[in-house]
């Protein structure tokens, strides 16, 4: 991982269009300012880390489960 | 556009985890370009209807029988689950109409089967046009990766 050290206001560029920029600093808390082409999709790590997470649960089905499914919309 | 590319009529035996072996057509499989999150690499599956259902249905995985989600159409359970694609994800899988939007959520179901939710934040949305298929992050909707299906049936 290529570390970089920054100071307030200063920021970085990467692929020439996005543009990263430390706009706060406080209580232990980095706030970044990001400009990026509307393509360029910018996540919360914690938001895609939680959909994989709940994907993976989501594999983990039980054949018992199948079948709860099925009595279950038999009595539907 | 892979999938507009193979013929009609090529039939494949799969392995399922639910279904044991099943014969689908090439037409069948939706092409999920960057997987789904997790499972990455996978990008080939099968929607399979779960026997005598209209709510629940497999995603299954045409090269691994382990890989199946189980889906369910969300406006059958939530009624006012509103879904906006984002302008990005439209033009992803090249989609130019609503009718060629199908929308699904996969579902979790813990132990106690009683307990179990659905992904509102992260649809599965295909375009039944081309078959192309991707899980959406819906960011600002506010919805979260666990709603109960069976809380609002409770009493």
């Amino acid at each position: 991982m290529l570390v970089i050290t920054r100071k307030l206001n200063e920021g970085i560029i990467i692929d020439e269009d996005i543009e990263i920029v430390i706009v706060g600093m406080e209580d232990g808390k980095v706030k970044l300012g990001i400009n990026a082409p509307h393509s360029i999709k910018v996540y919360r790590k914690e938001i895609y880390e939680a959909i994989k997470q709940e994907n993976k649960e989501a594999v983990q089905i039980g054949k018992d489960a199948l079948s709860y499914l099925i009595n279950r919309q038999e009595s539907e | 556009l892979i999938r507009l590319q193979k013929k009609a009529g090529v039939k494949l035996i799969i392995e399922t985890k639910y279904f044991g072996r099943l014969e689908i057509d090439e037409q069948q499989i939706i092409y999920f370009p960057k997987g789904i999150p997790a499972f990455e690499n996978i990008k080939e599956y099968v929607l399979i209807p779960f026997p005598d259902s209209d709510l629940y249905f497999c995603l299954q995985s045409i090269n691994h029988p382990d890989i199946t989600f189980i889906l369910i159409k969300p406006w059958a359970f939530f009624d006012d689950y509103n879904v906006d694609i984002p302008e990005e994800d439209l033009k992803e899988l090249s989609i130019k109409k609503q009718e060629q939007v199908q929308v699904y959520n996969i579902i979790t179901i813990p132990h106690d089967p009683k307990e179990m939710t659905a992904n509102l934040m992260a649809p599965i949305i295909i375009n039944t046009s081309n078959r192309m298929g991707k899980q959406i992050i819906l960011y600002e909707s506010g919805y979260g990766t666990k709603h109960h299906l069976l809380r609002k049936e409770a009493v």
